[in-house]
Formats: structure tokens, sequence, C-alpha cells
């Protein structure tokens, strides 16, 4: 395989503070690649001078052999991009909307026409072409949402959370139209999420990146065997804080626990979505050690609400590397 | 360029399907202009809360040619509202007279007396004046006519009076030129000054003057026109008539200017005057500055759109795509001109129809010159759009342009005189609004010189243009 995407030491400064620092990776052409880490770790920056919205302070990357900073307008037309944001505008049509972004790719006349009618065929929206887009759903506009961003058929295309906020089968269809544009267009998909089940249900390879810089790469079996065979132990504390000393006799006393770390609750916000307090231990052989771990938890004081075992996961991994859970 | 175009389209469509922005862009400025213009303007009243307009009459001409003191008529008629006494009574003697109106001359539904509260304005006033220290005295000679011409403007400045009007000495003389076919044709020309702080007022004195004048002037062509019939027909009778029989004359001269005569009609007249409907006047006064309030507004979320486009990720989408910046920024600009453009274009257009369903006839309120009604609107254009990207490249974020900006219009607004009240011009010109509200005016009355006004817009515009745009394209980049 030949790569599509490269990213060579990639560095981003404002001022003393470096957001991304010498990043260097490569995406093969018809790979599905995910790149996680956590609010503030990289991930948009590091994007954003890749698709051109920011120059790199230091390093270049290449799209299809087009240098990002040298030919930024040739690297341009093999990227497509699909926002997190819903990137459309609400008092056109859904197909005056992809008319405008099709023309900013410069395409034209029949060429533009059949583009538009094949996305709309593909996210099945022929039918509510003519409407506005205000008047769609969340998942509609997900998908009309998708369809601006394949429009002039890229060799590549970065999707950033496209599963956000919408209905699990509204994310169904669009984990599956990810597939389907590796499958039958040969197309190479760069992805984002903090949804580490999608990334393991798609990703080929997985980038983990925190502080601005990548941890971790791999395949999600690579990346999962560095962990071990380690179970991860979630338990629910309600609004019990869990406290250092707690926390080290678990770890000190329980038989296979590797760590043990308290995540407390926190607002409702985009990747925080925990009210309720979580004591996460991993622990080799987790169900044998969640009896010992209950009882020291009782011993001090804190009321545990429910228990969830996990088998070994990307979250473990990441949990693993940097001894924090993956949103916070 | 093509993506410029599209950009530039993308931009129009969007604006002009969004129906928050037409109520602001459309029915607002319509519907206020359209209320004042029936409000104060019309549509059947009887009477019109404007009234009593205090305006200094000068006659310069109080004798006149050959016994005919046309100067004195036209004072009489702006201090009493009226003819000179008796010269009523012969109305009923006169040839096609329609009925109704007789010897008080109406504005808009209303007498002249109730309209206009003249008064002479002589040397002794003037004097008063400086004595009480209400104006500060002129340079020239008080003796002389200058002095008492510059007294009236310093009171008019001050706001004692809303206008003053000026009869040269040579007025009879010159209407007199026209009664009588042996005189050489003679010019002289009549002043209105007119108070900036109040220009509605200004403007409606200065119609009501040119409509008298008209009159005079109809009544005096119609009078020579006699004359030349009478000479043809019996050579010996036109000494006798001028130089013998001044009441006969002056009945003659009384029957065809008076109002509701219909020897001659006023489209003919050299004086025109074409916008000598109050409501025609209100609507071209308060819907030309409202249409320029809320152009402001429309050429402001305009260019600060972009940053609407940058919170909704449409900007980086178009960012992300094979796209120079300068497209992106010039589509932007051509949409916010195009569209403050079409914006005037229709308000203009739609209270040209108001004017016309109060008017009961076609009204073309804006005066018959196009070309240069157009190249207002062009002008107004630019210096809208070169404001509002001043404003985008100035503050920071669109929060603070949104505050700063609407705070700032509305300060043009009352400046220039959106809201129905004006300001003194000396402060007044500080608004572009005063500049192409003027301008309007100029040209409804059909008269005066609007090159200023074009070039203070147009160097305004272009200046905030330059400016905005080297500061707005430093912060695109960044």
């Amino acid at each position: 395989m030949t790569s599509i995407l490269e990213v060579k030491n990639l560095v981003k400064k404002y001022g003393d503070l470096a957001a991304v620092k010498s990043i260097s990776f490569e995406i093969q052409k018809g790979e599905i690649f995910s790149l996680l880490g956590p609010n503030g770790a990289g991930k948009t920056t590091t994007i954003s001078m890749i698709s051109g919205l920011l120059a790199p302070t230091s390093g270049d990357a290449s799209i299809g052999g087009f240098s990002i900073t040298r030919q930024a307008l040739e690297a341009k037309r093999l990227l497509g991009v699909v926002p997190q944001e819903i990137a459309l505008y609400p008092t056109l049509t859904a197909r005056q909307n992809l008319e405008f972004f099709g023309r900013m790719y410069g395409l034209g006349g029949k060429e533009l026409t059949r583009r538009v009618d094949a996305m709309l065929d593909f996210v099945e929206l022929r039918d509510r072409q003519s409407d506005r887009i205000e008047t769609f759903s969340g998942g509609m506009k997900r998908r009309i949402n998708i369809a601006a961003g394949l429009l002039h058929d890229p060799q590549v295309i970065y999707m950033d959370e496209p599963t956000v906020g919408i209905d699990p089968q509204s994310r169904r269809r669009i984990l599956d139209t990810v597939k389907q544009l590796r499958e039958q267009r040969g197309m190479t998909v760069l992805y984002t999420t903090h949804l580490m089940e999608e990334a393991q249900e798609l990703s080929d390879r997985v980038g983990i990146i925190d502080h601005g810089e990548i941890i971790a790469l791999g395949t999600p079996g690579d990346l999962i065997l560095q962990v071990g065979e380690q179970d991860r132990l979630i338990f629910k504390v309600g609004q019990n804080a869990v406290s250092n000393a707690t926390l080290e006799k678990i770890r000190s006393s329980v038989e296979g626990v590797t760590n043990a770390i308290y995540d407390p609750p926190g607002e409702e916000g985009e990747n925080k979505t925990n009210l309720s307090g979580l004591m996460v231990v991993n622990a080799k052989r987790g169900r044998k050690a969640m009896p010992s771990v209950l009882r020291l938890a009782d011993e001090a004081g804190i009321q545990v609400e429910s228990v969830e075992v996990h088998e070994p996961d990307l979250e473990a991994v990441f949990l693993h590397l940097t001894g924090r859970a993956l949103r916070d | 360029m093509d993506k410029l175009w599209r950009i530039a389209l993308k931009d129009i469509r969007t604006r002009f399907t969004d129906r928050r922005l037409l109520l602001i862009m459309f029915a607002a400025p319509l519907a206020i202009a359209t209320i004042i213009g029936l409000a104060f303007g019309g549509l059947g009243r009887s009477s019109s809360p404007i009234s009593g307009i205090p305006v200094a009459v000068i006659n310069n001409d109080p004798t006149g040619a050959q016994g005919a003191a046309y100067g004195a008529m036209l004072a009489d008629l702006l201090t009493e509202g009226q003819l000179p006494a008796g010269t009523g009574a012969s109305m009923a003697t006169c040839p096609q007279v329609s009925g109704g109106a007789n010897d008080s001359s109406t504005v808009a539904s209303m007498t002249l007396a109730e309209l206009i509260h003249g008064s002479i304005f002589d040397a002794a006033q003037a004097q008063s004046l400086v004595a009480d220290k209400q104006i500060e005295p002129p340079s020239d000679n008080p003796d002389s006519p200058e002095y008492v011409e510059a007294a009236a403007k310093a009171a008019t400045d001050k706001g004692l009076y809303a206008a003053v009007v000026i009869i040269p000495a040579d007025f009879s003389k010159a209407l007199m030129s026209l009664a009588d076919p042996r005189l050489p044709p003679s010019k002289t020309t009549l002043s209105v000054y007119g108070n900036a702080g109040q220009s509605l007022a200004a403007g409606i004195v200065r119609s009501v003057v040119d409509s008298i004048t008209a009159q005079l002037v109809s009544g005096n062509i119609a009078i020579g026109a006699i004359m030349t019939v009478m000479t043809a027909q019996s050579p010996a009778a036109l000494p006798a008539t001028l130089g013998g029989s001044q009441a006969d004359i002056g009945k003659l001269f009384v029957c065809a200017f008076s109002p509701g005569s219909n020897l001659v009609g006023l489209a003919d007249m050299p004086v025109q005057a074409a916008s000598n409907n109050l409501a025609g006047t209100l609507l071209v006064t308060f819907g030309s500055a409202q249409a320029l309030f809320f152009a402001m507004f429309t050429a402001q979320n305009g260019i600060l759109s972009i940053y609407d486009e940058r919170r909704n990720w449409t900007l980086q989408r178009i960012l992300i795509s094979p796209t120079p910046r300068w497209n992106i920024l010039g589509g932007k600009l051509v949409g916010v001109l195009v569209s403050v453009l079409a914006q005037l274009v229709i308000l203009v257009v739609a209270l040209t129809v108001v004017g016309s369903l109060i008017e009961g006839r076609i009204a073309f309120i804006w005066g018959t010159d196009l070309a240069r009604l157009g190249l207002v609107l062009l002008a107004v254009g630019v210096a809208v759009s070169g404001l509002g990207i001043f404003l985008a490249g100035v503050l920071k974020g669109i929060e603070q342009a949104n505050t700063v900006g609407s705070v700032l219009n509305i300060a043009l607004g009352v400046l220039g005189g959106a809201f129905g009240f004006q300001l003194p011009r000396s402060i007044a010109q500080f608004s572009l609004i005063y500049w192409a509200r003027d301008a309007f005016d100029l040209l409804a009355a059909g008269r005066g010189d609007i090159s200023l006004n074009l070039l203070v817009l147009f160097v305004q515009g272009a200046v905030l243009f330059a400016i905005g745009l080297f500061l707005f394209n430093r912060k695109f980049e960044a």
C-alpha cells in the first residue's frame, strides 16, 4: 500500500505554548485511521493544519504528494472534510447547499448536477432536495453535511465526530456510510471520535494523541495488547469522594490490580457526562478482584451504586498510557 | 473570479431568504416612513400636526416695477396666508375658477396661514435681535440689505425661524417681463435659507414658495398671452391698460395666479416644484433617512456574517476548499454592496408606490432625474458598505461589533434626522444620512446641486472601505 497522507514533524506554537509538538504519522491509501485523544490534546490543531486552516509553525504534511504549505490548493482538492458542526446554510435548500460547496471545489455545469444528484442518492435524501436545511432533522442534516464533504470525490475524507448528537439509528447509518466509502469507493478516511467503540469498530489503525504528541500508534488489536489482559472495573460512587489513601490501599492490597483512579462527578458537557463519581480499577481477572475492592470501599464509607466490568479496549489503553480517562 | 461571484450570490440569496432579515431590511423602514407620511401628510386629513412653521420674510421689492407689488403679495401670502385685502372679492369674476379654493391658499388640506407663521423681517427686527443678544451682530453695514439678510440667517441658524425667504429687489420686474410682451425677459432669484436642524420645515417652506412662485409666473404668462391677444385685436388698448388701470391688471393677475385658477397649469412652469405634496415631501425625507438607517444595519450584518459563518463552520468549509482567500473576502464585499443597493432601490420604489397611493395619482416623489437618483443610490451604497466594513475591521468579535455598530447606527440616525427631529447642520453633517437625505430632498424638489453630497458620500465610503478592508483582511488572515 502507498501512503496518501504523510505528516512530518508538524509543530504548532502559540507564543511559548506548543499545541502540537512534532507529530508524525502516515495514512495508507484506502485505510480508515482514527485519531483519539481528550479535548485539548491537539487533535483539532493537527487536523486544522492538515486541512489548511492553520499554518504550521514548522514541519509539513502532504496529501497525495502535494505539500499543504507549498501546494495548498492542489492538496485541498484531494481532501474532503466533514466537520462536527452542521456546516450548512440553514435558509438554503439541500441542493443549493451542495451546489454552492461543489462550486467551491471548481465543479460546474452537468458535472456538478451529476455529483449533487449522486450525493443526494448516496445519503438517501433526493426527495428532500428542495427543502430548506432548517426544516431537516438532526440526522438528515448530518447526512447532507457528509454529502457536502464528499461532493468533489476526494481521495481523503476527514470526518470529525460525525455521530455526535444523533439518534442510534442515524449513527448506525453513518458508520455504515464510512465503511461504504472505503469498501465501494476506495476512499481513505481520517476519523476523530471520543467514542472508543466507534474507533474500534471502524479503524484499521488508531493514533492516540495527548498533550500535543502521538503516544500510541497501531491497530486496535496491537494497542490493546499493550495493556495486557486487564479488565476495567467501573464503580459508580455517586457524590462520594474517593481519597488517594483508599485508591492506594486498593492498588497495594488487592491481588491483580494494576491501577485505580477516581473520576469525580462533572458538569454535563460535550465529553464529560458523568454526573456521578466513578472509581476506575484496572485488574487482571477483574471479577475475582471485585469483592475485595467493594470491601475496601465499604470500609472507607463509600457507597457503591453499581459496578461494570469491561473487557480490554482502547479506553483502557489510554488509561494505561496516561493514567487518565480519555473523556477527562 | 467565478468563486467570488458565487460567494456574493450565495450571500445575497441567504440574506433575501431570511425572513427575519427581510423584516429589518424592508418592512421596518417602509412601515415607519409610511406611518410618518400618513400621520403628517395625510390621506384625507383636514389638519396636520406640522403647523405654524416660523418663517422670516425679507421683502426687498416693496413697490415693484410699474406699480405692481408682487413682492408684497408674496410676503402677504407668507405672513397672512392670503392675498392682500380686497383682492379676494374679485375672484368671483375670474374665468374658469374651480370651486372650493378661494382667496386662501391651501397646502395638503390645510390653509397656508395654518401651515406657515410668517413675519416680516426688517432692519428694526434685526437690530432688536442684536440688542437682545439673541444673535451676534452681523459684520455688514447696519443700514444695508445685506445686514438684514445676515441677521435673518443668523436668527434662522439659531432656530428662531425654520427658514428665511428673501424676495429680491427685481422680483416684480422679472415677473412683469413675463406679462408684457414688449419688455425684455428678466431673470431673478428668490432665496429660501433653511435651518438644517429643521430641514423638514424648511423643505415645506421651500415647496410652498416654489408653488406660489410658479403660480405667479403662470399668472404673468397668462396675462402676457391675454395682452398679446388684446394688442392684436386693439393695439390702442394696451397702453391704456398698463398705464391707466392698475386695478384691472391687478385683478387680471389675481385671477391668473390664485389657487383654483386653471388658466395655466403648473406642469409647464419654469419653476418646478416636483414634490409639492406634503406627504410626498415627508416620505422622501423620512423614507430616505429610514432606508439609510436600516441599510447601515444590512451592510454591517452582511460583513459581520463572516463571524457567523466562522461559528457555524461554513467559513472553514470554504477555507478548506481550494478557494483563494481574496475570493472569499471579495465575494462578501460584493454581496454586501449589491444587497444594500437592492434594498435601497426596492425601498425607493415601494415608497413611490406609497406616495402615489397617498396622493391618489402616480407621484414621482423622488423627482424625475433618474440618472442622478441612481448616482445618489450608488454613492449611498458605497458609503454604507464602507462604514460596515470599517466597523468589522475596527471592532473585535461579533458581540462587540453588534453592540457598538448598533449604537453608532442609532447615533448616525439621530444626527442625520432619521427619527423625525433634526439637529443643527453643523452637527448633522457628520452623519452620512444627512448628506444622503439632503441629496434626495434636492432631487425631489427638482433643484439644487448634489455634487457635494455625492463627493462626500463617495469619498467617505471609499476611505472607510479602504481602512476597513486593510484591518479586516489582517484580522481574517490571523
